[in-house]
């Protein structure tokens, strides 16, 4: 399913209020994923994606499986990286 | 909030099989992408085709977060002897009282400073310039190379860990290299520039700490 920006960061800003969204893993932790990690709270980042404009996102198609959408925001040197599974928000990136 | 139970079904995109897959929710040790140390038996999506890891939902975010914690708590490193005598000595300037029990206190200060200061780029350059005046004095007084060696132990709290951690990713510099590099500002703030902003501060520090 593509999102543009605007349903995008509604479904993201959604998922880190309640808690429902999952990090993608290669088999480890990646440690550039600072919300995985604990090293930054929901809260911070969906603070982060809140403030958020059109030009602050680009999306691509996943390297892997063309289907999924993959949505990058990057704003104030936050690098926030993350696509959609239905019903679910999967972070793949969130670091500073 | 969704809660994951062992035995939950989901997908997930997994990339070694390039697809979006059917997972099962199982308890494994998952290890740090930097190779410090392991999350043991957290929650995580385990991929139906190849048995890999490929997610890891939000409530096992606490879990690894104490493993972080947990695995960064200890530094050891072996150092060239002369670095911890100039650590000493520098730490002996400030207070004649310092001694070697307030090592960590003065590192842990450095690096919390270095980091808030985003001035990790100045390390290279210090410890180039340390090496160089060793090799000068040794060269003049016509002394072969040491190669005596001191260790160097501390359990460090998880604050003085990330900040480690931090600055070791911003130089890419290993463990060992990044506290050469340290000692050698040191040297070069206390025993070269007397710089006394910085040895007030130290003094404010030791006092407390002794």
């Amino acid at each position: 399913m593509k999102f543009d920006f605007r349903e995008a960061q509604r479904a993201v800003i959604a998922a880190l209020e309640s808690g429902d969204y999952q990090h993608v893993s290669h088999r480890d932790i990646d440690v550039k994923n600072l919300l995985a990690t604990g090293e930054v709270s929901a809260t911070e980042v969906a603070e982060v994606v809140r403030s958020c404009r059109g030009i602050h996102h680009v999306s691509t198609p996943h390297h892997a499986v063309a289907a999924v959408e993959v949505h990058v925001l990057k704003r104030e040197g936050w690098y926030i990286k993350f696509f959609f599974i239905e019903p679910g928000t999967w972070f793949i990136s969130v670091h500073q | 909030m969704k809660i994951f139970f062992e035995g939950d079904r989901g997908k997930a995109l997994c990339e070694h099989c390039q697809a979006v897959v059917p997972t099962h929710y199982a308890r494994r040790d998952v290890p740090f992408s930097d190779g410090q140390g392991v999350a043991k038996d957290i929650l995580v999506g385990v991929c139906a085709r190849c048995d890999g890891v490929v997610a890891i939902p939000s409530q096992s975010t606490p879990a690894i977060r104490e493993a972080r914690k947990q695995q960064l708590k200890s530094i050891e490193a072996r150092l060239p002897a002369v670095y911890l005598d100039v650590l000493d000595a520098a730490m002996h300037a400030v207070s004649n009282e310092a001694g070697a029990n307030l090592r960590k206190l003065f590192l842990a200060h450095y690096f919390q400073q270095l980091v808030q200061a985003q001035q990790c780029g100045q390390l290279h350059t210090a410890h180039q310039t340390f090496l160089q005046a060793l090799e000068e004095q040794r060269e003049q007084r016509g002394l072969a190379r040491s190669s005596a060696t001191r260790r160097l132990s501390m359990k460090v709290n998880p604050y003085m860990a990330e900040d480690m951690l931090a600055l070791q990713q911003h130089t890419e510099m290993n463990q060992t290299e990044l506290l050469k590099a340290v000692i050698a500002r040191i040297q070069a703030d206390v025993l070269e520039n007397r710089d006394q902003e910085v040895i007030r501060a130290l003094q404010r520090l030791a006092r407390l700490a002794l």
